[in-house]
């Protein structure tokens, strides 16, 4: 989201735009609710919602002064909501010490729907056998080096990582792809 | 904040899934996200690919090259340029077939097909385990979140198993376990079960409205499935009652299983 644009889409009145500007924040701060605060799936949404409206009311009158604040601000703002509903639900057992975040392996087991990682296999099945192997290979071996796969698969080091976001950005659009069919 | 490059957020996102970041580090990530929101469906492949079963993708390879399956590679766009003469030829003898078949038959449907093929896993509950130390888990709550964490990765047979075990609970959040098991029944074709499961389903039991309506018109779409249309109507009923974000979809569907009894 870019905030000129969000300013200049609410100065406007531009609500296609501000509206898609909206839902793709939308996604992602449910998203971190979900996986990082196990937030269920009706109370991301409620905060993800709230911070939402709260920061739109800053950037409109100009409460908000440094432009690449404003998306820590709204991540904080809808983590502050969830942790007063929280409370609010279970007043009784609230403590200092309370569990906030999700550890890392629990977040990926919720990033990982049943949906996307059935999609991902046939995705990869797809791919010409060079692209896949690169692919299995990093899912086979996640702590290789650069230069040890670099040399493998005969590339330079720089065209690694290269390679692979290329190859991640074609599978998260062949499984988008699937998805929505 | 500096413009980070895509093989930037690719790596960044790799040492979040490898645990290397701190929380603050995981809260910088998401809020590039956030800012970048083309990056986040890298995120959710990444996550996918490590929960990859890759020796059973080379196994359905091998079986696949031993069937003499020849795909022809298309080398510069990374994907296997499949040949589409075979399925147009499978897409016309299935048009033919159809057509077929529609001169003979009836020209009234005989059943009415349940309207969802699959209820997401977000749908389905699980306790709230980051409580306060003073309050331990109980075992029944401690099953009951490991068969949500492994319906979550997709281990439908797994926590069918977890969850089963739990159906000689009289635990206070039993009601849980039917909801979830009827839900995964129904994702993994066992329609009967899942239908035989809602029917002991409290829907108003269940946490928040939108959950409450959801839970109605899962039931709606389970009884469809095993053509229970009495069941399917009442349950649809209650959702016209309440007015809910199913309302357009259960007043076509009432409307249409009142045509069928009455036929």
């Amino acid at each position: 989201m870019d905030y000129r644009k969000l300013v200049e889409t609410l100065e406007n009145g531009d609500l296609k735009e501000f509206s898609k500007l909206y839902s793709d924040a939308f996604e992602v701060l449910c998203s971190y609710l979900r996986t990082n605060m196990r937030a269920d799936e009706q109370n991301a949404k409620d905060c993800a919602q709230h911070a939402l409206v709260k920061t739109m009311e800053r950037v409109r009158k100009g409460a908000i002064r440094d432009p690449d604040s404003i998306y820590s601000y709204l991540l904080q703002s809808a983590k502050n909501r969830y942790m007063r509903v929280r409370f609010e639900q279970r007043r009784s057992n609230f403590q200092e010490d309370m569990e906030v975040y999700a550890p890392v392996e629990e977040q990926i087991d919720r990033l990982a729907e049943q949906e996307r990682n059935k999609a991902l296999e046939s995705c990869i099945e797809k791919l010409d056998e060079d692209s896949r192997e690169f692919i299995l290979f990093w899912i086979e071996n996640p702590n290789a080096r650069g230069n040890v796969v670099a040399q493998l698969f005969n590339i330079s080091v720089n065209n690694v990582w290269t390679k692979r976001h290329r190859l991640v950005k074609k599978l998260s659009d062949c499984i988008q792809k699937k998805i929505n069919e | 904040m500096p413009k980070d490059t895509p093989s930037d957020v690719v790596r960044l996102i790799d040492d979040y899934l490898k645990g290397r970041l701190n929380q603050s580090q995981i809260d910088h990530l998401w809020v590039l996200l956030m800012q970048n929101p083309e990056y986040y469906p890298l995120l959710e492949t990444q996550a996918a690919m490590k929960r990859m079963d890759v020796e059973e993708i080379r196994r359905k390879l091998e079986n696949k090259d031993d069937d003499g399956s020849t795909d022809d590679q298309e080398p510069y766009s990374g994907f296997v340029n499949e040949s589409k003469t075979p399925w147009v030829s499978a897409l016309a003898a299935v048009v033919i077939i159809a057509v077929l078949l529609n001169i003979f038959r009836s020209p009234v449907e005989t059943e009415i097909r349940p309207l969802i093929d699959e209820i997401h896993t977000t749908n389905l509950i699980a306790p709230d385990i980051s409580r306060s130390t003073a309050t331990e888990m109980s075992n029944f709550e401690q099953a009951l979140y490991r068969a949500y964490l492994l319906s979550l990765s997709g281990n439908a047979k797994g926590a069918i198993a977890e969850y089963e075990q739990l159906l000689d609970y009289n635990d206070i959040k039993r009601n849980w376990v039917d909801y979830n098991l009827a839900i995964i029944y129904y994702n993994t074709g066992q329609h009967l079960n899942s239908a035989e499961l809602f029917q002991t389903v409290d829907c108003e039991q269940l946490d928040g409205n939108v959950r409450v309506e959801s839970c109605y018109w899962f039931m709606t779409n389970s009884f469809l499935a095993v053509n229970n249309l009495e069941r399917a109507r009442e349950s649809a009923e209650i959702i016209l009652q309440k007015g809910s974000i199913y309302q357009h979809d259960a007043i076509d569907l009432v409307r249409k299983i009142q045509y069928f009894q009455e036929k």
